[in-house]
């Protein structure tokens, strides 16, 4: 479906046809890409239609889901200055559903930006106003605030600069050194459309992005804030410990780079490691975060792998504020991956007493969790719905030979510490 | 007819093969949604003679018939252990669900699509009675066609048998592509690795984990026969989930060589994650993956390394149109209310329209225009129009109505779409 709107004084009213706008001005085409957030799309567009200063038009596309995206923005549609809606017919990724949106843009500018953010028109205002004067200027990142579920409290501001802090080409390697991310540009419509793999996986817009920019004119960094983004557990970039991710942030930094003219192996190489590592500690502490022990333990590995100066002290950290964490994490898949195990038994020891309430509030009420003496757990008979965990493999070959137990529900927490360590 | 318990135990009686060797062999099976190949894998496996061995199957909550065929095969098997999961855990799970529940000697993980090799099995299996040294036997195996018929690759790791000891292991890494179908002590697996590690199915960690604990065998017998065929993940290296498994796994193994210092470990690290960009790159490209592969070929061409350029000549020289075309269909794709691709007519458009005719299929329709026609041409929100060049292009925006998202030039397209 497309529709255009009611538009202010600058443009008129169209039919479902689409004829184009007519223009005094340049205007900021704000793309939203959404699925079944009709909530946070409610508020996202009350607060767009308070805008009264920013020329812009809002292009929505919808990614087919079912839900009252429709109705939520037909509710709106007469109090935006223009709209343009795109109702997908199948489900798009999540990145293909931006550049949707990007590709559907008609306005001078572009400013994707995620439907359950809050813009800040004052700071839009002020990045348009670089690109209007400025054509010399390709794009121009404001600053953010990382606010809490309700915008309630500011966890962090993404702050690029200061003062307005201007990147030309040449410095492409400098500006990738120096900033841990590029994101929410207000960037020339036709340097998107005309120069850019519109099918890219690397949105939010990166480093990659904002290396095709620089090829047609200078970045701006600018302190003025454009957007509230509201963090949450389900966001991609917070969960950049999974596989999908982390691979898109890699892929980042290796286009970036292809891009940057002059750059001889051994120093393309040290530039993709610096982000590599980086991005895998980040990846650790979210997933740590989370309570994903295991996805941090492997990710801290992978980051060990290159025997880099100062990891294996975060190593060293790791472990000892998240093994028994780790161990916790381990012993509950086994018994997720089970479904038949009805009972953890533990062979009593200082750290099995550790051990126990923290396997206790992963399994919930779930299964029951059993300390038991070397004695007891020596004379009790086997049964196929027990995950026994003794203290050394001597004690585990004791039990298997004496009781005929099967091996696969038995463990010894040695190995299980030593698999879990991440030297 | 009867169903199996969701955990279902059946013990054959202690058997001596005819090696007169009691040690068991597990063959652990993760299946999901696939009655018909476990079916023929079932009955592969009933037809063992002389392996002494126990099947287990982790069923991953399949909505199929699945039980139905377990329990039809199950007199005819050995030794089955059948159990089903509650909800469907992810694939490399399963398999870990799968090897986590074996209980033999020695565990041989394979698919249920695929068909183990009794001799080949028996090959591995007397390497690891023989040597208790020996933490995993790896046998060699074919990739065929979808019924067994036609061989593709023969994965052989040369014709005598070889021992790889703990200060090989680089040596290894850099002389096999791919480490893969070990037939490994149950003892290693479920004691020392991490059973929850997405890099099955196992890979160079794993193999790095072995040899913490003994040698690595490579043997000339045949242990497998692996079906191709389309809807494989395993094919699909272009895809992110699947190429960060491969790069962690090569990670995860240079995590585990003692000794190396960082030049070796990034040296390592990029032998093997080029190639894979490179085979990513052929197998999107016989996916028909136009796009996939040429963003492949861009990660491998950004480290500069000598060669991967010449074959980027290559791709494009070969590829290059179909990139374009793929390119335009994208373009469509995401915005559903184009019904028609109008193309400035030359030669170069000429050439292509065959190729873009085909990708867009009758969804939307495709038609050449002259220049002139093109810029007397009412603007229409049905279209995508792709002029030649951007004089034109500009041209044509000066008509009123003429949306600027509706309209592209071919010059920058071919300009985005090359790899250079």
């Amino acid at each position: 479906m497309f529709r255009i709107s009611e538009c202010d004084n600058c443009r008129q009213s169209k039919n479902m046809s689409g004829l184009a706008l007519p223009q005094k001005s340049p205007f900021v085409s704000i793309c939203v890409s959404t699925d079944n957030g009709q909530h946070s799309l409610d508020e996202f567009l009350e607060r767009l239609a308070g805008f009264d200063r920013l020329d812009y038009e809002l292009v929505i596309s919808d990614n087919a889901l079912q839900s009252r995206t429709e109705q939520v923005v037909l509710n709106w549609s007469s109090y935006l200055k223009a709209l343009t809606y795109l109702r997908q017919e199948e489900t798009l990724s999540p990145p293909e559903n931006v550049c949707a949106a990007c590709n559907a843009a008609r306005g001078d500018y572009i400013f994707h930006i995620a439907h359950d953010a809050r813009l800040i028109e004052d700071g839009l205002l002020a990045a348009k106003r670089i690109l209007d004067d400025d054509q010399t200027c390709a794009a121009v990142y404001g600053s953010y605030n990382v606010c809490g579920h309700n915008f309630d409290t500011i966890q962090h501001r993404i702050d690029y600069s200061s003062v307005p802090m201007r990147i030309r080409q040449g410095q492409q390697l400098e500006m990738y050194r120096r900033l841990r991310s590029v994101e929410l540009p207000m960037f020339r419509r036709t340097i998107y459309q005309r120069h850019m793999m519109g099918h890219a996986r690397q949105f939010p817009l990166e480093f990659y992005a904002a290396g095709r920019f620089l090829h047609y004119g200078d970045l701006l960094f600018i302190p003025d804030i454009t957007a509230n983004i509201r963090r949450h557990s389900e966001q991609g970039s917070e969960n950049i410990f999974e596989g999908r991710m982390l691979q898109e942030r890699l892929t980042d930094y290796e286009m970036f780079l292809n891009e940057v003219p002059g750059l001889e192996t051994a120093n393309m190489i040290a530039a993709y490691l610096e982000k590599c590592i980086d991005t895998y500690l980040t990846a650790m502490e979210q997933a740590v975060r989370h309570g994903r022990f295991l996805e941090a333990h492997r990710i801290l590995k992978r980051a060990l792998a290159y025997r880099i100066d100062g990891i294996q002290s975060v190593a060293i950290t790791f472990e000892k504020n998240h093994l028994a964490n780790v161990l916790a994490a381990y012993v509950f898949e086994l018994h997720r991956l089970h479904p038949s195990i009805g009972r953890i038994i533990l062979q009593r020891s200082m750290r099995a007493d550790e051990l126990k309430p923290l396997i206790e509030r992963k399994l919930g009420n779930r299964i029951s969790v059993l300390l038991m003496t070397k004695d007891t757990l020596m004379s009790l008979p086997p049964n196929e719905s027990d995950m026994v965990i003794v203290t050394d493999s001597e004690t585990m070959h004791r039990r298997l030979l004496t009781l005929g137990a099967n091996p696969a529900k038995h463990r010894s927490l040695d190995d299980i510490v030593d698999a879990c360590s991440v030297f | 007819m009867e169903m199996l318990d969701s955990d279902h135990y059946r013990a054959a009686s202690p058997c001596v093969d005819d090696e007169k060797s009691t040690s068991l062999v597990s063959i652990c099976v993760a299946t999901y949604n696939r009655q018909h190949f476990l079916d023929e894998f079932l009955g592969r496996i009933a037809a063992f003679e002389r392996l002494n061995y126990e099947l287990v199957i982790s069923d991953n909550a399949s909505d199929d018939r699945t039980p139905q065929v377990v329990h039809k095969w199950q007199p005819h098997l050995r030794s089955l252990y059948y159990f089903r999961q509650d909800r469907t855990l992810t694939a490399p799970e399963n398999v870990c669900a799968a090897c986590n529940a074996a209980r033999g000697d020695y565990i041989f993980n394979i698919s249920d699509d695929d068909m183990p090799i009794e001799d080949g099995l028996l090959a591995a299996k007397r390497t690891l009675d023989g040597d208790p040294s020996c933490a995993a036997a790896y046998g060699s195996w074919f990739i065929c066609d979808d019924n067994f018929e036609t061989v593709f690759h023969c994965i052989g790791y040369g014709p005598e048998p070889t021992r790889v000891q703990s200060d090989q292991l680089l040596e290894m890494y850099y002389r096999y592509w791919t480490v893969e179908l070990p037939m490994f002590r149950r003892a290693i697996y479920q004691r020392h690795t991490m059973g929850y590690s997405p890099e099955l199915p196992l890979d160079f960690h794993a193999a790095a984990r072995f040899i913490s604990y003994g040698n690595l065998a490579f043997i000339p017998d045949l242990v497998a026969k692996i079906r191709s065929h389309a809807g494989q993940e395993s094919r699909e290296l272009y895809g992110s989930r699947l190429l960060d498994a491969y790069q962690a796994d090569y990670e995860l193994f240079l995590s585990e060589v003692p000794g190396l210092k960082t030049p070796e470990v990034v040296a390592a690290f990029l032998h093997k994650s080029i190639k894979t960009y490179l085979i990513a790159v052929g197998r999107a490209l016989g996916h028909g993956k136009f796009l996939e592969a040429h963003r492949m070929m861009k990660k491998a061409l950004a480290y500069r390394i000598a060669g991967v350029r010449q074959m980027a000549i290559a791709f494009e020289k070969a590829h290059g149109p179909k990139v374009l075309a793929e390119y335009m269909f994208e373009l469509c794709r995401l915005n559903r209310q184009i019904k028609r691709v109008v193309l400035e007519h030359s030669i170069q458009t000429e050439d292509l329209k065959p190729l873009i005719e085909k990708r867009l299929g009758d969804i939307v329709a495709l038609r050449l225009v002259t220049k002139d026609e093109l810029l007397r041409l009412p603007p229409d929100e049905a279209e995508l129009v792709i002029t030649r060049d951007l004089e034109t292009m500009e041209r044509r925006l000066t008509i009123p109505g003429a949306n600027p998202a509706k309209h592209r030039c071919l010059d920058d397209i071919v300009d985005v779409c090359s790899v250079f």
